[in-house]
């Protein structure tokens, strides 16, 4: 009897299982369950069956009508074919829905926003300074003497005589330490101007500058920081190189490279087959700086550093063309 | 600068690879960009091939014609050379390799015949100076056509393309860049044959008269009289060198000057001394209006404040930077006087950049020479010269007033260990510095102090931190620890409220749909012109640039609408249609008040044109309206808590907006903090836009003074609101402010809330009015109002306004 009653369960799952359509698991329902059905044919024989068997037989003949019943309302379910009501279409939720404007800021902001907030979190407070800059905060000041060589790195646009676009945003180091005694912890967020066009050139571009003014700071923390930083920015598996270098404000300087986003280092067209990019500049404060300020040469040290905005966004985005930055077409926006 | 491979290891030897010495070069401050094959092209493109048969060309005694088998390939070749012969193994150059130095191999018709590539000789290849005829490979030990000749001989070569930062002229030469990798990789440095050969070309003293006029620019004059040159081509192992590195041979005088140029970093330039009037040489000062003509052959009218040499009558040579032409060493030159000079490097950096001219010389003379090398180069020139060119060392002169001072810098061991991060100990900074050159200085005084001396091509060592980055990049970054600061938590002492304001209104901005753009700070003069305002407005008188890239570019912004237009004209032209854009960023004017005669001003910018929503099945399809750029207006002043502001319909239109749709917006206290409107039609078209465009401008240095509400909580009600609506009809010009301030005015008692929900214009309304309908919400603190309380209020108040404006009720 009980085999009798499994083959029934077993058969009566296989027809489920098979079944395509609403008419199908009603004709399987009336074939079990029916009054006529294969299992309460069974029910019915139980009277017939010795006494201490009955309450068994009764038992499983009773659960497996109710899995029965459920296999077939999963299996109703599952086709999808609940019954609206005469007459109701079901909601098409395929449909795109309504969503307001969408919009962003532009790549750079974001970027700007991004490494701003990691050195606000370090303890930074942020400073800013003129665009239109005076020679000798832009140079001077900056041990950047009139004839100096290195004023041949940066393309300058003057206004006049010792008026100029800032070339980069260390001038702002120079205000900000003018008018403060250290310990001086700032970044200074900004645009800068050279002349220069092409691929990878635009005549204005963004910098972020950082300075850190306090006593027995050195090399180690100048490292210590941009590493932190790097890390943040592209990913903790990203491995810092610090590269001796020069800058006329720092000594020693250094150039920090990453490895190759594009090809990890193996090296490749994007990185002229160094393997390494180049992502910022910095060194520790050069004591001419200091004097120009008025500091204490002994009492305090300071490492500062600056980087290019579109650069670094051009790595995380994979951006090829800088011009894109600012032809502000809508297509590329949207992107961000 | 370039460095060819073979050349340094003539001053230091080493085995490593190339990539290795260039790594350890980058990683000590020198940067290598590149490292590249000498010939690239002569390594795939000369074969050794094999002459199979030898017919004459017809027409020509000279001429045959040649079959040669490269290995893989029969080609034809005519050639010329003499002992050209059947069974010979020759090189072969193939059609598309660039010859050192030479053309570039094509194939070509010679007399009627095709010739697929040229059979030459070992001149031709750089590798000896036998020009005689085609080189027999057999004597080489080939003995197989097929063999890449590049990879056997000289020929392939290395480069490397060295970065030198302006404080390391010092190793703008081959020697420069050996010191460096003798000192990285603990070789040594072979200077006996330089030595030697320098020993060999000193001459006697001599009674040339030399005299520095101008001793501030010229420290150190020295000339050597060579007589008896025969001035010719150069050896190939010459020519090798110079076009390596990119240098063009001249003749075999000229050719050696730029090889000492290249190899010690020292400028040398030759005189034909039979052109030299006295004879006699003068360092001085240009006369203003004088003129020479330059080796380019351009003639140059001179300053007064530029150096000159000259001779007895006239310059002839821009002192460090180029020779002249007059004095130029020719095939006819049997004398010369060999020049060697330590020149002031501002003095030669302004001069070349005067005259617009920029030579290896003037570049390295700006960045300062070695005034230790000006002998050595001398007469280590003089002793090639000599050998190659012939002729017979005259005599030598040397001016040097004010002989160079070996320098002594002093540091503290400590220091350096403190400001480096680097646990490095006394004797190995000490160890470090002596590998470069420097040697140490016994001092008794200071028990903590070290003194060196540094070397006399080191002027970019001048104080202790100076000696922080050699211990430092020769010990390598690597090795120094990451640490993080340590310092008290001191609160920022810079708050900037600008910063936070622009912050705020661009993700209020984000929140309204409208994309950032950023846009250069220059536009053209013509672009604000076009805005309309007089001549004498802050927005026409403009800063210039001096030298802008382009005239599109060549003067500061005082406005955001030209860069905001120019995206708005180039993405319509893009067929981006639905644009919401707005710009933040500063405007400059001039200011005589300020330092730099500029004051900037932060400015933000709003322009909305096309469909007010996305297009899609879900959205209706209007185009954006003047109330879109206003609901932005509301929703920025609401985000920043600025109450009490309005709109100020009255205020004459800025030129670049339509008369009929603009006004100011006025903060509370009655300064002018934006504008609004619908740009005109002639500001457009300057922009060639045909589309109604609408912007909203926020003049951010007025709006960061506005005072902000502060947040603060109201209770929320606990008893029901009542409502009333009423529509009234009202002539056009009664404006929406006016109502709402009348209502504001009677201060009605429990009136919550009013607001316009509907605004009708047309049938049954007469022409000339409109209908504007107001919901009224009335809500007592502390208990449920009456309708018959409401009805009186309200009643009362309608009245009011029925009277104050002249209006109906809307049935």
């Amino acid at each position: 009897m009980r085999e009798l009653l499994e083959a029934i369960r077993a058969e009566a799952f296989q027809a489920i299982e098979d079944a395509e359509d609403d008419q199908a698991l009603d004709a399987i329902r009336i074939r079990y369950l029916g009054r006529k059905g294969k299992l309460t044919g069974v029910l019915k024989t139980v009277g017939t069956l010795p006494p201490e068997q009955r309450p068994l037989i009764g038992r499983l003949a009773n659960q497996y009508k109710q899995e029965i019943e459920q296999g077939i309302n999963r299996k109703r379910d599952r086709l999808g074919s609940r019954r609206l009501g005469k007459g109701k279409v079901a909601e098409d939720l395929s449909l795109p829905g309504r969503q307001f404007h969408f919009a962003s800021l532009h790549p750079i902001t974001q970027v700007l926003r991004e490494i701003t907030e990691i050195f606000v979190q370090m303890g930074f407070s942020v400073a800013s300074g003129p665009e239109i800059e005076l020679d000798f905060f832009n140079f001077e000041a900056l041990n950047i003497p009139p004839e100096h060589p290195a004023r041949d790195m940066q393309d300058t646009f003057y206004i006049k005589k010792d008026v100029l676009l800032r070339t980069h945003t260390s001038p702002i180091q120079i205000r900000v330490m003018r008018t403060q005694q250290p310990p001086i912890k700032i970044i200074a967020p900004g645009k800068v101007y050279r002349c220069d066009s092409d691929v990878t050139h635009t005549p204005m571009f963004h910098q972020v500058e950082g300075l850190l003014v306090d006593r027995c700071i050195s090399f180690a923390h100048l490292k210590g920081i941009l590493t932190y930083f790097i890390q943040r920015i592209f990913g903790e598996g990203a491995r810092p190189r610090f590269r001796p270098s020069f800058f006329p404000f720092t000594e020693p300087s250094a150039e920090v490279d990453i490895q190759c986003v594009n090809c990890g280092g193996k090296g490749c067209r994007v990185c002229s087959q160094t393997g390494w990019m180049e992502v910022l500049g910095c060194g520790l404060v050069h004591p001419q700086v200091f004097r120009n300020v008025g500091y204490d040469l002994e009492e305090f040290s300071g490492l500062a550093f600056g980087m290019g905005v579109e650069r670094i966004a051009m790595l995380k985005y994979r951006i090829n063309d800088i011009r894109l930055f600012f032809e502000n077409d809508v297509r590329f926006l949207r992107q961000f | 600068m370039l460095v060819l491979g073979s050349w340094l290891k003539e001053f230091v030897p080493f085995d490593a690879p190339y990539e290795e010495v260039a790594e350890a070069l980058t990683m000590a401050g020198l940067e290598v960009e590149g490292i590249f094959n000498a010939f690239p092209g002569i390594r795939e493109g000369v074969l050794s091939c094999l002459v199979e048969r030898i017919r004459p060309i017809k027409g020509s005694s000279r001429l045959v014609v040649a079959r040669c088998f490269d290995g893989k390939e029969k080609r034809t070749v005519v050639c010329g050379a003499p002992n050209v012969r059947e069974g010979m193994i020759a090189p072969l150059v193939l059609p598309g390799t660039e010859l050192p130095g030479g053309p570039t191999i094509e194939e070509r018709e010679i007399m009627g015949t095709l010739s697929q590539g040229m059979l030459c000789s070992k001149r031709e290849l750089l590798v000896g100076d036998d020009a005689s005829g085609i080189w027999d490979l057999s004597g080489q030990g080939i003995d197989r056509p097929g063999v890449p000749l590049g990879e056997f001989y000289l020929l392939d070569d290395t480069v490397l393309e060295v970065g030198i930062t302006p404080n390391r002229a010092d190793c703008l030469s081959v020697l420069g860049i050996a010191r460096e990798v003798k000192s990285l990789f603990g070789s040594s440095l072979e200077m006996e044959s330089l030595l030697e050969s320098a020993a060999k070309g000193r001459g006697a003293p001599s009674s040339f008269p030399v005299t520095i006029e101008a001793l501030e620019s010229c420290r150190r004059y020295m000339g050597t009289i060579i007589r008896g040159v025969r001035v010719g081509e150069s050896p190939s192992w010459l020519k090798f060198k110079l076009l390596s590195v990119g240098v063009r041979p001249i003749n075999n005088v000229v050719d050696i000057t730029n090889y000492c140029l290249f190899e010690l970093g020292q400028p040398l330039h030759a005189f034909d001394l039979d052109f030299l009037e006295g004879p006699e040489i003068r360092v001085r000062m240009a006369q203003e209006g004088e003129t020479i003509e330059t080796l380019d052959h351009k003639v140059k009218r001179l300053s007064g404040s530029m150096l000159v040499i000259a001779d007895a009558l006239r310059p002839v040579a821009v002192a460090g930077v180029m020779g002249g032409a007059d004095s130029e060493v020719s095939d006819r030159t049997k004398a010369i006087l060999l020049e060697s000079a330590w020149f002031e490097p501002n003095q030669v950096g302004r001069t070349a950049k005067a005259l617009r001219l920029s030579t290896e010389a003037s570049y390295r003379f700006e960045r300062r020479v070695d005034p230790e090398m000006v002998p050595v180069a001398l007469r280590r020139a003089a002793d090639l010269i000599s050998k190659i060119a012939g002729g017979v060392i005259e005599g030598e002169v040397d001016v040097y007033p004010l002989p160079y001072e070996p320098r002594t810098v002093t540091f503290r061991p400590e220091r350096i260990r403190m400001l480096s991060g680097l646990d490095v100990g006394d004797a190995e900074q000490v160890s470090i510095l002596e590998g470069i050159g420097f040697e140490r200085v016994l001092d008794e005084k200071a028990a903590d102090h070290i003194a060196v001396k540094v070397p006399s091509f080191r002027f970019d060592v001048q104080e202790e931190v100076d000696i922080v980055e050699e211990v430092a990049r020769l010990k390598g970054l690597e090795a120094i620890p990451t640490l993080s600061p340590v310092g008290d938590l001191i609160p920022n002492r810079l708050h900037e409220p600008m910063v936070e304001l622009i912050g705020e209104l661009k993700d209020a901005l984000i929140e309204q749909g409208v994309f950032e753009a950023i846009s250069y700070s220059f536009v053209s003069m013509g672009e604000l012109v076009s805005l309309g305002f007089p001549e004498e407005h802050k927005t026409t008188r403009v800063i210039k640039l001096l030298n802008p890239i382009a005239e599109d570019q060549s003067v500061m912004r005082t406005s955001l609408v030209p860069s905001l237009l120019q995206a708005v004209s180039r993405n319509l032209s893009r067929k981006n249609v639905d644009l919401r854009l707005f710009e933040q960023g500063r405007c400059f004017f001039q200011d005589p008040s300020v330092p730099t005669g500029a004051r900037e001003e932060e400015m933000l910018m709003c322009v909305f044109a096309g469909k007010r929503f996305p297009r899609g099945w879900a959205w209706s399809h209007e185009d954006v309206d003047v109330y879109d750029v206003k609901g932005v207006l509301d929703y920025c002043l609401r985000r920043l808590r600025v109450s009490g502001w309005s709109v100020d319909q009255s205020a004459d239109a800025l030129p670049y907006y339509s008369r009929d749709c603009f006004s100011s917006v006025i903060s509370e206290d009655g300064s002018v903090i934006g504008c609004l409107g619908r740009l005109s039609h002639r500001c457009l078209s300057f922009w060639d836009i045909d589309v109604p465009v609408y912007a909203l401008e926020l003049f951010l240095e007025e709006l960061v003074k506005v005072q902000r509400r502060p947040r603060s909580m109201e209770s929320l009600p606990r008893f029901p609101a009542s409502s009333r609506d009423a529509a009234f009809i009202v002539r056009e010009g009664v404006t929406y402010e006016e109502i709402m301030g009348f209502i504001q005015g009677r201060d009605v008692e429990y009136l919550e809330e009013v607001y316009l929900f509907d605004l009708y214009r047309g049938k049954p309304i007469p022409k000339g009015k409109k209908s504007m309908a107001f919901r009224f919400r009335y809500r007592a603190k502390d208990r449920t109002l009456t309708d018959d309380e409401v009805s009186r209020i309200h009643g009362s108040l309608i009245e009011g306004i029925l009277r104050r404006f002249g209006a109906e009720i809307r049935a």
